[in-house]
């Protein structure tokens, strides 16, 4: 029996849903137990490896889902769908149900996730084009900020600009000041806020700590990524790794950038890491391209055999 | 915070000439921008409500006045862009910035990453 569209597409979400809490508990049990290993990874692969574990929740999600709905329209490539996939009422859905509250609980979430980081995106935009205003065009890209304090940040979504404060410029010399800005045009050339928020918005879905650990990495990642860009024939790492420490104690000095200690212990860690990197202090190695995508493949089957057992196993529990 | 072109404008004008009432401000922007006095009006009443600037009644009308100073609002919107997202959330930070927004590096840490610094340099220049 064939199930009605609607039916359909809200067992289906059901299904992503289930799938998708799986495999975020299986993310986060991973980075739980080897999130210290990541900075052993090479730049490269970390950032690859943090991409695919922020995004495996949502692929598992979405094939299985779309297996689903190629099974029930009669495609399935296995001989018996019963043996590889099922849900036992693919064609009856009921809001009252456990599966209802779930996948109003999950599309709520959804929702409210979104919004809110569309939501500061846009005064966050607000912002940056004031401070565009009020700020020294240097170049295309590069505004000068009339302010005492010593910082040096790139910002902005879909053209990023980069920002340095007079008060870096006055305060370190001409060679710092080229590192620096080589480091933020690295930033802007790569597209990173943008890449940040996303990878921001896909750890949104994990809980706290796990999430901050994620953002850490790749901020970490990013970091490595854009102080390797400036590496020349001319600009040693060395003068990175000094340039670095000079300006995070200029920071420590400094009045308008103050945060809390979360971010503080956050900076400072990253500070380290990103010197012992510069100072090649660090064996790393590359990730395993095959493993990770056997891996993926692995949670995609597991997902597809075990969503009806997950399912009868909270059905032991609460009631349809 | 957000700030309309004609509210920085404004607040430019404000921070040059000081104290100045509606009229003043439209007859200066009349001929270069163009614009109503109502339009004028309205956006010194939003800058006014947003808290930056003053205002006190003479005679029949109000006299605005920068209530920050320039480099304060400066300081109000870098902290304001490099801690959104950062301080209340996640450090899921919309900057990339060169060094960690933070006043709170350990001076001892620094000093001891300093000093590698020194060693590695020392180290190549023998070698060299």
């Amino acid at each position: 029996m064939s199930a009605e569209p609607l039916t359909l597409l809200l067992n289906v979400l059901a299904i992503a849903v289930v799938c998708f809490v799986l495999h975020n508990i299986a993310v986060s049990a991973f980075v739980t137990l080897l999130s210290t290993r990541f900075l052993k990874l090479q730049v490269k692969s970390r950032k690859i490896t943090l991409w695919f574990l922020a995004t495996l929740p949502w692929f598992s999600a979405f094939s299985t889902a779309a297996y689903f709905v190629y099974a029930a329209n009669g495609l399935s490539p296995f001989e018996s769908a019963s043996s590889m996939d099922h849900w036992h009422h693919i064609d009856s859905f009921s809001w009252l149900s456990w599966h209802g509250a779930v996948t109003a609980c999950a599309l709520g979430f959804l929702a409210y996730v979104i919004s809110s980081r569309l939501l500061k995106l846009r005064a966050h935009q607000h912002e940056i084009k004031s401070l565009m205003a009020l700020s020294r065009k240097l170049d295309n890209n590069t505004f000068e900020i009339d302010s005492s304090d010593a910082a040096a940040f790139t910002a902005g979504f879909i053209s990023p600009k980069c920002f340095v404060t007079k008060g870096m410029r006055e305060q370190i010399s001409e060679t710092e000041y080229h590192i620096v800005m080589q480091h933020e045009l690295a930033h802007a050339n790569k597209r990173d806020p943008f890449k940040k928020w996303l990878f921001a918005l896909l750890a949104a879905f994990f809980i706290p700590n796990i999430k901050q650990r994620l953002v850490l990495h790749m901020t970490l990642a990013m970091e490595q990524d854009a102080d390797n860009a400036v590496v020349s024939n001319t600009t040693s790492s060395l003068d990175i790794a000094g340039t670095l420490v000079k300006v995070a104690r200029l920071n420590a000095t400094g009045s308008t950038l103050k945060n809390t200690d979360m971010v503080a212990n956050f900076g400072a860690d990253v500070l380290e890491q990103r010197v012992y990197f510069l100072l090649g202090q660090l064996s790393l190695k590359p990730v395993n391209h095959l493993l990770m995508m056997l891996l993926a493949i692995a949670a995609f089957f597991l997902c597809l055999t075990s969503v009806d057992s997950i399912h009868h196993f909270i059905e032991t529990f609460t009631s349809h | 915070m957000k700030l309309g072109d004609l509210e920085k404008l404004l607040l430019h004008y404000l921070w040059q000439h000081g104290c100045s009432d509606v009229k003043t401000v439209f007859a200066h922007f009349e001929n270069t921008r163009g614009g109503s006095l109502n339009t004028y009006q309205s956006t010194l009443e939003r800058l006014y409500k947003k808290g930056l600037l003053s205002r006190h009644k003479e005679g029949h009308a109000f006299h605005y006045k920068a209530r920050v100073e320039r480099h304060e609002l400066i300081g109000q919107l870098i902290k304001s862009v490099t801690t959104d997202f950062v301080g209340e959330d996640d450090g899921s930070s919309l900057i990339a910035a060169f060094s960690s927004m933070s006043s709170e590096f350990n001076v001892e840490q620094l000093d001891k990453l300093e000093s590698l610094i020194e060693q590695q340099k020392l180290k190549l220049k023998q070698q060299g």
